[in-house]
């Protein structure tokens, strides 16, 4: 054998073996991208959680690094099917329909989001659903039991309006401690109602509730109408009757003034010269009833009595 | 070449022994060690462990995940006698892995054992439950919640005692009511909106009336204290009417007699009515008679 064969079958196993050590050491080479987290499991235990960048492990089998997308807000329907939802098929009335305090029954589709907070837990802490649904929908089996418990206590009209923020709020926080009980590994950002109606068969009789608020508001707006017209129409009338008497006061004073200056005109003129005055007043008078009538004159100094029948 | 030959029996037999002799226990998982088939050992923290090679040891795995689970709901009876679909869900993990190994041997088994548990748990508790305590606007309703807490408390009992099984929620998920009782609730759902839409409509008519009445009332007020301003002015007018004819009159108070009393004959006296004369009357004096006798004297001041 030569040097050079010897070389050979020296270095090709070397070369060989080096190959296979690099790529058994990229088998703990990882890159973790800006919205994930990496968990890392050593012999199948959790051992770390690392940021996102090139993140080195032992190689298989001794470490292994699982990545999660834990900045992603995740969401999850309630009271129907996204995949329904796409297709246009309404919700199943099992689905849609809870029942409200004074077993009414109401229709509602919320929307729950979150975002993945404890990877590890997430990862490895519930099981596939026997529907062979991810963990992710424990959440919303976690959400319908709070709501209904909820809404169960909750008049019609609060989860139809006044009530709904309240309802979000509390939802959130109740869920999310039903979440920590089944270590889910998540973080509810916010519960959403959708939608809140009554169901299609009671509808009319709901919307006829709105149509009589309506109907009273339009009741006032006339009766405010009336109000407008009436009362400036009466002030009108109250002026007219306030002027009238003014009118009349003033006439009824320049009457008597008018009188009273007449008189004293005529008392002066008839002090001047008081008998003939008076003398031509009265004749003027008499001259003026006795041109009127009838008349019969008499003498009275006569023998005979004057007989005189009067007829009516 | 015979170097090679060994080199590799000897990796195998490593790698061989490697798997036989350690168990990696995962994070979901338990890990029970049977020797010659006999469970003895549960591992149960996740890791590399050393065993005895097979045949001696072998190893069975639990999943000790957080299982969710949700029955098919049901229809039960509540207390008063009221029918209500009930759905539910169950949340549970392995305790005791020994002890689950043995009664249900694996997650399927201990799925449909613990539905049966569950459904005749909820049937038993709603049977005591009134449905009107369930859902009831009533304040500090909290009925349920011990429903909840009672279902979970009993599954957990049985399927701890049983199972080897801790279960960490057992509860009601979805309430609603079969066909027939949803129709008669729709009914009376219709039944309280007319009552409701009924009184929002009295009372917008009553608000409405209540306008108009005031309108009413404040329009007759306004005409009223007009008509007794015009009153109080006629009144005044009529006084200072009085005062100035009397301030007048007083001045030349028989003048005023005798002028009042002319003005009165002149009323008095029209053309139906009959003047009888005497001669001797001082009116016709100064025809038939000579003048100067008799004529009245109107004023006694000359």
């Amino acid at each position: 054998m030569s040097d050079r064969s010897k070389l050979l079958r020296f270095l090709v196993p070397i070369v060989l073996l080096i190959g296979v050590a690099v790529w058994w050491g990229t088998t703990g080479v990882w890159v973790v991208q800006q919205d994930e987290q990496g968990v890392v499991t050593r012999f199948g235990k959790v051992d770390r959680v690392v940021q996102p960048g090139m993140q080195f492990t032992l190689p298989a089998p001794f470490e292994r690094l699982e990545r999660v997308r834990t900045t992603e807000v995740r969401i999850m329907p309630v009271g129907y099917k996204l995949r329904d939802d796409v297709l246009g098929i309404p919700p199943l009335a099992e689905e849609i329909q809870w029942l409200t305090g004074n077993t009414n029954i109401v229709e509602m589709k919320l929307m729950l989001q979150y975002v993945i907070s404890d990877p590890a837990r997430y990862l490895f802490r519930v099981a596939d659903l026997p529907s062979g649904e991810s963990p992710d929908f424990a959440i919303r089996k976690a959400a319908e039991s709070v709501l209904t418990r909820l809404v169960g206590e909750m008049a019609i009209d609060d989860v139809l309006s006044i009530g709904k923020a309240k309802l979000q709020a509390t939802a959130r926080s109740e869920i999310q401690e039903q979440i920590e009980l089944l270590q889910l590994g998540v973080t509810l950002v916010a519960v959403n109602i959708l939608e809140a109606n009554p169901p299609a068969e009671v509808r009319g009789a709901f919307n006829d509730v709105i149509n009589a608020y309506a109907d009273g508001e339009r009741q006032k707006t006339q009766a405010d109408g009336y109000r407008r017209k009436t009362l400036p129409g009466e002030r009108a009338r109250a002026d007219q009757i306030e002027q009238e008497a003014q009118i009349y006061a003033k006439e009824r004073i320049e009457a008597a003034k008018g009188v009273a200056a007449r008189f004293a005109a005529m008392a002066t003129e008839v002090k001047a010269a008081p008998r003939v005055s008076r003398l031509r007043l009265w004749l003027e008078t008499v001259e003026a009833f006795l041109a009127r009538g009838e008349r019969i004159v008499y003498d009275d100094t006569a023998e005979q009595p004057f007989r005189l029948r009067v007829t009516k | 070449m015979r170097k090679l030959f060994w080199t590799l029996i000897i990796i195998g037999l490593l790698i061989a022994a490697w798997l036989g002799c350690t168990v990696q226990v995962a994070e979901w998982e338990t890990v029970i060690l049977t020797r010659f088939g006999d469970p003895h050992d549960p591992l149960e923290e996740p890791g590399l462990y050393f065993k005895l090679p097979p045949p001696i040891e072998t190893t069975i795995r639990i999943d000790r995940r957080v299982q969710i689970q949700d029955p098919p709901s049901q229809e039960y009876l509540t207390a008063d006698k009221k029918n209500v679909i009930v759905d539910c869900f169950l949340a549970w993990e392995v305790r005791d892995a020994i002890q689950f190994l043995k009664s249900v041997r694996n997650v399927q088994g201990a799925r449909s054992r613990l539905n049966d548990i569950l459904l005749a748990e909820v049937n038993t508790i709603l049977g005591e439950t009134q449905l009107s305590a369930l859902i009831t606007t009533e304040p500090g309703n909290v009925t349920m919640r011990q429903v909840n807490e009672e279902i979970t408390q009993r599954t957990a009992a049985k399927a701890q005692e049983n199972l080897g099984v801790r279960v960490l929620a057992a509860k009601i998920k979805r309430l609603n009511f079969p066909g027939d009782n949803k129709t008669a609730v729709f009914r009376r759902m219709e039944a309280e909106r007319e009552k409701i839409a009924q009184e929002i409509r009295s009372q917008g008519f009553a608000e409405a009336q209540k306008i108009r009445n005031q309108t009413e009332r404040e329009a007759a007020a306004i005409v009223s204290e007009a008509q007794s301003a015009a009153e109080r002015i006629r009144g005044e007018a009529d006084a200072e009417a009085t005062r100035v004819y009397a301030e007048a009159f007083e001045k030349d108070p028989e003048f005023y007699e005798f002028l009042r009393a002319l003005e009165a004959y002149g009323k008095m006296f029209d053309e139906n009515t009959l003047w009888v004369i005497p001669h001797s009357s001082p009116l016709l004096e100064g025809l038939l008679r000579k003048p100067g006798a008799g004529l009245p004297k109107a004023n006694g001041d000359d």
